[in-house]
């Protein structure tokens, strides 16, 4: 036994012991919840899906942020933006984004030039890497020093950062769950995936809100260059840790590390903002631009210069290629700071200049988007403004009118009605903690959490008013009004930037009032209460912050993943079950997707369909459309025949729920399908669970 | 302006009081909105409150005061046998004054029971006296308990250590008390003692399984149940707490403290401990005891104290009041004690400062100061940091503790050993010799090839069924040793299920921690005393099942694990230098993050995530019955039916209006359950028959042959009602089909008055009797079955949203 006495074998034992501890903890956990019927056999292929489900797509999901940093933060030097950036957090989240920004701006102008083949984006990326390999090293060896240096937390912000890291280690596994999600399902995915089977990046009216800017797509489309199912809601995932890093970032510069630790508690606790993280929707990038948009923004009041300026046009131009509701914060965060900059100090010159160069950057990296719509609609913002811009050219000027109706008839859902007072508006802490909003909160309590409305009593602790406080309540504000007043209606997704905005401010609120560093955190009974708080908060984000899909079992092997989709969507087996037929009806030298289908509330099965899957909810030749042109069933084929149609999909229970208690007699298939001359145009050829696929005859 | 802020800063406490209720409200109904969709009202509040200090906290409150007095019994009983005995720390004298005192606190109930004088005036007396008796020693608790709360100059390691222990426990604090619905504690560990209540003494029931067993968890629940019916598993939880802290004072002082912090949170993470812990089953009490056993050893290896071996003896008779096994329990630690006497004598290597209370003096800094003195206080922390001021006091214990023992003669040994065998008898006694008067057997229904032919017990009528029915359930637990069974068994213990024929899942319940961090071992350089010891036990007590008794069934091996955990944990800290480690920089607290996460990870989905337990606790009167309806199926008719018609008879009896035409259920009645042993803690009549108990199925079939030989056995048995539960007596695992007898004369005599499913209750008729069951109306029930699903409604499930509040957001981009 002497030989276990070197120290190599020692140390080659060691690493073999931990192995072995890690191989029986995690087989058992696997074991147990999954109930393997055989373990040598089952192994190899939960290796092999995790492999591809989880490793791949994390490591991938990791070389693109690394990619990220280094192209951010070297066209950042190049543009001397950096030399107001004076922190490791802010280099990180500032690069990051950054690099985020560029990658999708060249994913677009590339893909625009049907350049999108996944040789040429791979030899980008390791030109890039080649490129910026000093900054990333750069990067790597300040983490390292900044990793182990000796802390100098206090015990209570040590338990917050523990709370924080527990936090995201316990919601690390929801971001790898398979894709879902409505919009993700419907188009925020299958737009991407269309563009790379195409070669080339156009217009398809089926998918919704095509035309919109699509930077997020883009680098989902990234992903999917590679990766079969590409790593989107991953990268989302990113997109959630980088803003939770702003969030603490512009707490720890503006207040102090207390505040921003609480913070960054606060803002990983919205439910809202953590069920978008695990989806692959665009709100995530867009919260990150915005509160880095803000963070400059706000920084530049504080001092202005150059580099903020160029820095704080950069993030919103990124944000407005993400999405148009960024156009409203740019004109809230224009007017602030005229407000805070210029009104004090009349500076005009200079703020000109300092506009002038932050709209210079903007324009650069976000009109890409606008000068598209301006080519397809003749209105950069189309749908909007459609009565201001000549809105009836363009190459895809005939969609105008079903997209036009599309639009406002989704928007209609989020009207405030009857509750759009002042005094509704003045209780809106309250409205926002127990008040569902929009059409699909029915009941329970709001999506933000408790967290803000606990927050503000602690105001009548605060000594002294800081303008950042000042500039902050006042940028929440105006939101909040700007959509309340004169859009009238409050759609809490678009309120996610805020969301990260009120959380520094509630992380302040709540270190000023509760002043948690006078504790010294040393004995039994204060760390007891530690551990309730513990308890409290881990059982609130296990129960009510994880989404209820990703609280399912998280899949190890294919069919547990298909199980996952039969469960989760009812017509999944129905889309299987079609693309088998498209691709015999093609034969091996055809293209499934020439085989076109009609899908009644089939839209978030777009993702799965290997064929053209037209028709959805709000979008071109909609549901209510579809309803109005089927009082006969040979006006149903004739209008089915006119998009060269060839089946039709009807997704009854679906139609039933959303159409509400009389959705199944508005179903026009179910209706119809007892009409007399229904055989004579339809055949049926699936049926599943009152879904039913016809083939056109 | 000022003044305002002068006042806020005045009134701050009064001002975060009032934050502190704002805070509750909103949290509360923040949570009630997310469930229910709407706002509570005041009565909500009071039912929510109501309901919450009845289910949740009473059992708890009757824990404590139980504990409390047998803190000072404890107390006392260690001043009349064994002196002035030393303890190393307060929490391990306060944990032995627990647990010797609580368990005295059984055998005392238990003797009352004998003495027929079970009557709730008496345990009030019996408490008031050692309450009010023992003051001095609550006092000297309380202020253990304050000193105990003094700040520590631990490292974040331990505290995160401390805050995953902590919130282990507390994550299913309540969850105990959620109704039974274990079929061994609905069996017979929660009615003995209901039975017991009900006849004011000890009785021996012949169909309530295992009645002849020690039951000295019986009678601490008996007290319990003087004031609540159910007490759920709040002293079984207790106790499994105790092991905890148990583990880690063994731990403290003899494999480093954070060896027995790693050692009791493993303990905890165990799943089989952690199922059991939740309701009222007799092997975490078991376990306690054992681990009270060996860190007497331990004590008295070290001291060579003969005081010790009394504390042992005592605790060795608990173990044995507690299951017959704790007699092979205490052989076993007799055995240590041996080797530990013959083995090489080991250096007690701890270092003495860190097992004595240290007293780190804080520098005093008024608050308003705080904010200017800080960086001096900082610098004046640093500078004291390693300042360790020690009382003379300690010093002294230093001294004293460092001072060599004496070697211990042979005939110390000895005598140490007959001490430790003679209190174990004496405690240990009254359950034994109860079953020598009955069966004439002190280990009934065990070693009936010696003692079966000795005949004259009071109840040896019941010897040959009894004694069948548990060699019948211990066949189920039987494997086929073979050398290659042995060689595989931690694997098998670890990832296959032992039970053959409940899957509660596909993996052992031992957990994996056990296999997984035991060959870290093989790096170990130098072994402690203590470590070989408490090796030898846990190695000692997996052969014996394994090899000996050929039983593979985890709860069983449940004491070997804690002890078997210790010597792992303290390997682990060994081989990779734990105990030196300190938290300096992020990268260690990623470590210390990734260490609570993944801990308690596994304890949330894996440890608590199986098995028989609810996952919110339930503290209103409809989720109770919801919830037992859910779970068991028998529940609906026999609270509906029975219960309610045995309710209904006593009003009857009470108002005078009996109807000679109806019979009248009472509490005397009698109903054979034909499956249904598993719910005899729910009817409030006699429920006889059950798979294991004397009259068990395979009797009930023989009988079942024809309507009449089944009609006159249960007259015999003096049954008036069957009730059946066709689904679980036809389960293949129970290898019994039912096959009632299907003529005329069954239909005739056996009377269908209530089917639920499959569950069906049978009315036994006379000749010419039918129908006299008092006002059961199938309306009435139907609609009390939708009551019962309308209760839902009220479930405070924080983990699953109404069905109407979708995450999910259709197209809104």
């Amino acid at each position: 036994m002497k030989f276990i006495e070197l120290p190599l074998t020692r140390r080659i034992v060691q690493i073999a012991l931990i192995l072995w501890a890690g191989y029986v903890i995690a087989l058992f956990s696997i074991h147990q919840h999954h109930s393997l019927q055989n373990i040598p056999s089952d192994l190899p292929r939960i290796a092999e899906f995790l492999f591809i489900n989880v490793v791949i797509e994390a490591v991938w999901g990791i070389v693109f942020v690394i990619i990220a940093y280094g192209l951010g933060r070297f066209v950042l030097d190049l543009g001397r933006i950096s030399q107001d950036i004076d922190s490791l957090e802010d280099d990180i989240i500032f690069s990051i984004a950054t690099g985020f920004g560029l990658i999708g701006l060249g994913t677009f102008l590339l893909g625009s030039i049907g350049l999108l083949q996944a040789w040429l984006h791979v030899g980008l990326g390791v030109v890039l890497v080649v490129l910026t390999h000093r900054k990333i090293l750069n990067l790597f060896g300040a983490l390292k020093k900044s990793w182990f240096q000796d802390n100098k937390l206090s015990r209570i912000e040590l338990f917050i950062m523990i709370m924080i890291g527990g936090i995201i280690v316990w919601g690390l596994p929801t971001f790898f769950f398979p894709l879902h999600g409505f919009d993700s399902l419907n188009s925020h995915l299958p737009a991407p995936l269309t563009y790379i089977r195409e070669g080339r990046i156009s217009f398809h009216p089926e998918i919704n809100f095509n035309n919109f800017p699509e930077t997020v797509e883009m680098w989902f489309l990234q992903s999917m260059l590679i990766l079969p199912e590409g790593a989107a809601q991953f990268l989302m995932g990113i997109c959630h840790l980088v803003t939770t890093l702003a969030v603490f970032a512009m707490t720890k510069r503006f207040f102090d590390r207390g505040s921003a630790l609480i913070a960054t508690l606060v803002y990983i606790l919205i439910r809202k903002v953590f069920l978008f993280a695990t989806l692959a929707f665009i709100d995530q990038g867009l919260t990150l631009m915005v509160i880095l948009g803000t963070y400059a923004t706000i920084r530049y009041i504080e001092k202005p210069s150059k580099p903020l300026a160029i820095l704080v046009g950069l993030m919103m131009g990124f944000a407005c290629g993400i999405k148009y509701s960024a156009l409203i914060t740019l004109l809230i965060l224009g007017l602030l700071v005229v407000v805070f900059e210029f009104v004090g100090k009349k500076e005009f010159k200079r703020l000109a200049i300092d506009f002038g160069l932050a709209i210079m950057f903007l324009v650069l990296v976000s009109c890409a988007w606008y000068i598209r719509n301006w080519v397809w609609f003749h209105n950069p913002v189309f749908p909007f403004f459609s009565g201001v811009f000549p809105t009836d050219g363009g190459i895809y000027a005939q969609y105008i009118e079903d997209l036009k109706i599309e639009h406002s008839r989704m928007l209609l859902m989020f009207s405030l009605g009857a509750r759009k007072t002042i005094l509704w508006f003045l209780s809106l802490p309250y409205m926002l903690t127990f008040e569902p909003f929009g059409p699909y909160d029915k009941a329970g309590a709001g999506v933000v959490g408790p967290w803000f409305l606990l927050s503000l009593p602690f105001v009548i602790f605060l000594k002294r008013i800081p303008k950042v406080l000042i500039v902050i309540v006042a940028l929440i504000v105006t939101t909040y009004g700007y959509w309340f007043f004169f859009e009238k209606m409050l759609h809490l997704r678009y309120m996610m930037p805020v969301f990260s905005i009120q959380a520094v401010l509630a992380g302040y609120l709540f270190w000023q009032g509760l002043k948690p560093d006078s504790f010294k955190f040393r004995s039994v009974g204060q760390w007891l209460s530690l551990t309730i708080i513990f308890c409290l908060l881990i059982t609130y984000f296990a129960g009510m912050v994880i989404p209820r899909e990703p609280r399912r079992k998280f899949p190890v092997l294919q069919e547990e993943k298909i199980k996952f989709y039969n469960d989760h969507l009812n017509a999944y087996q129905v889309v299987q079950d079609m693309n088998e037929i498209a691709r015999d009806e093609v034969g091996e030298e055809g293209d499934p997707w020439d085989v076109r289908m009609y899908g009644f509330y089939m839209e978030q099965y777009r993702w799965f369909a290997q064929f053209t899957l037209v028709g959805n909810q709000v979008g071109y030749a909609d549901h209510e459309t579809y309803r109005n042109r089927t009082s006969t069933a040979r006006e149903l084929y004739d209008w089915l025949k006119e998009y060269d149609i060839d089946y039709l999909i009807i997704n009854v229970p679906y139609a039933s729920i959303s159409l509400g208690e009389e959705g199944q007699y508005a179903v026009p298939g179910y209706r119809d399908i007892v009409m007399t001359d229904w055989e004579q145009y339809f055949e049926l050829i699936n049926s599943y669970y009152y879904v039913w696929t016809f083939k056109l005859k | 302006m000022d003044n305002f802020v002068e006042i806020v800063k005045s009134r701050r406490k009064e001002l975060l009081i009032a934050w502190g209720v704002f805070c509750l409200w909103v949290v509360s109904q923040y949570i009630y909105r997310y469930q229910a969709g709407e706002a509570y009202d005041f009565s909500v509040a009071v039912e929510y409150i109501a309901g919450f200090t009845k289910y949740m906290i009473l059992p708890w409150v009757l824990v404590f005061v139980i504990a409390l007095a047998g803190y000072v019994l404890g107390r006392m009983f260690f001043g009349i046998t064994a002196g002035s005995v030393k303890f190393k720390s307060d929490l391990q004298e306060s944990l032995w004054a627990i647990g010797i005192g609580m368990g005295l606190i059984a055998v005392l109930t238990y003797l009352t029971g004998l003495a027929k004088l079970l009557y709730p005036f008496i345990f009030v007396l019996l408490f008031i006296f050692l309450l009010a008796g023992g003051y001095k020693h609550i006092i000297h608790l309380w202020k253990i308990m304050k000193k105990g709360l003094r700040p520590l100059d631990w490292d974040l390691l331990d505290w995160t250590l401390f805050v995953l222990f902590a919130a282990i426990i507390a994550n299913a604090f309540f969850l105990v008390c959620n109704p039974t619905i274990t079929y061994d504690s609905l069996t017979y560990h929660l009615v003995a003692p209901r039975y017991y209540l009900n006849d004011h003494a000890i009785i021996y029931h012949p169909w309530i399984h295992f009645n002849s067993f020690p039951q000295l968890q019986e009678m601490l629940l008996m007290l319990q149940m003087m004031v609540i019916k159910d007490p759920g598993g709040s002293l079984s939880y207790f106790y499994t707490i105790l092991s905890a802290a148990v583990i880690y004072t063994t731990g403290e002082r003899y494999f480093g403290r954070r060896s027995g912090a790693i050692a009791a949170i493993l303990f905890l993470l165990i799943r089989e401990v952690h199922q059991d812990s939740k309701v009222a089953l007799v092997e975490n009490i078991l376990v306690f005891y054992t681990l009270l056993l060996m860190e007497g050893v331990l004590v008295w290896a070290e001291t060579k104290d003969r005081r010790w071996a009394v504390l042992i003896g005592s605790a060795g008779g608990l173990a044995c009041g507690v299951k017959y096994f704790g007699i092979p329990t205490v052989l076993f630690v007799v055995l240590i004690m041996a080797i530990a006497y013959f083995l090489p004598r080991f250096k007690w290597e701890r270092v003495e400062t860190e097992i004595i209370p240290v007293e780190i003096k804080e520098p005093e800094v008024e608050e308003s100061n705080i904010e200017t003195n800080k960086k001096n206080n900082k610098i004046k922390k640093n500078n004291k940091k390693n300042e360790v001021k020690l009382s003379p006091k300690v010093k002294a214990k230093i001294t004293k503790t460092a001072k060599p023992v004496k070697p211990l003669r042979p005939i110390g040994l000895i005598g140490s050993i007959g001490l430790v065998i003679l209190w174990t008898a004496i405690i240990g006694s009254p359950w034994y010799l109860r079953n020598i008067v009955l069966f004439a057997n002190p280990f009934f229904p065990f070693y009936e090839d010696i003692f079966g032919q000795l005949t004259f017990g009071t109840l040896s009528q019941y010897k040959q069924s009894a004694a069948i029915d548990h060699a019948e359930m211990l066949k189920y637990f039987h494997f086929d040793l073979t050398f290659l069974k042995l060689l595989t068994s931690p694997w098998d213990l670890t990832f296959h299920h032992n039970y053959p024929w409940i899957l509660r899942d596909s993996t052992g319940a031992a957990g994996p921690f056990l296999l997984a961090l035991t060959p870290v071992l093989i790096l170990v350089r130098r072994w402690r005393k203590s470590a070989v010891l408490y090796g030898i036990f846990s190695l000692v007590f997996y052969l014996y099942w394994l090899v000996g008794e050929q039983i593979q069934h985890l709860r069983y091996m449940m004491s070997a694990y804690p002890i078997h955990g210790l010597v792992t944990a303290w390997g682990v800290t060994e081989v990779f230098h734990l105990d030196k480690f300190t938290v300096k920089n992020k990268a260690h607290v990623v470590a210390v993050v990734l260490l609570l996460t993944l801990g308690f990870s596994f304890f949330y989905r894996t440890t608590s995530s199986l098995g028989t337990g609810a996952t919110n606790i339930k503290f209103l009167d409809e989720t109770r019955t919801w919830y037992l309806k859910e779970q068991l199926t028998e529940y609906l008719i026999i609270d509906q039916v029975i219960n309610t018609q045995i309710q209904k008879g006593k009003d009857m009896v009470a108002t005078g209006n009996v109807d000679p035409r109806r019979l009248v259920l009472t509490n005397e009645t009698r109903i054979y359950g034909l499956s249904c042993e598993g719910r005899r803690f729910l009817v409030d009549c006699h429920l006889i028959g059950g798979l294991f108990g004397y009259a068990d199925h395979a009797e009930f079939m023989e009988h079942a042959s024809s309507s009449q030989e089944l009609y006159d056995w249960l007259n015999e048995l003096g049954c008036n009602f069957l009730l059946v539960n066709e689904a679980v007596a036809e389960r293949q695992e129970y290898r019994i089909e039912i096959d009632l007898p299907d003529d005329e004369l069954f239909s005739e005599r056996f009377e269908e008055i209530a089917r639920m499913g499959h569950v069906v209750f049978y009315f036994i008729a006379g000749p010419g009797e039918t129908g006299r069951l008092t006002g059961l109306s199938t309306e009435e029930m139907e609609a009390e079955a939708e009551a019962l699903e309308e209760a839902e409604r009220f479930e405070p499930d924080l983990f699953t949203p109404r069905e109407d509040q979708s995450d999910e957001v259709p197209v809104i981009d």
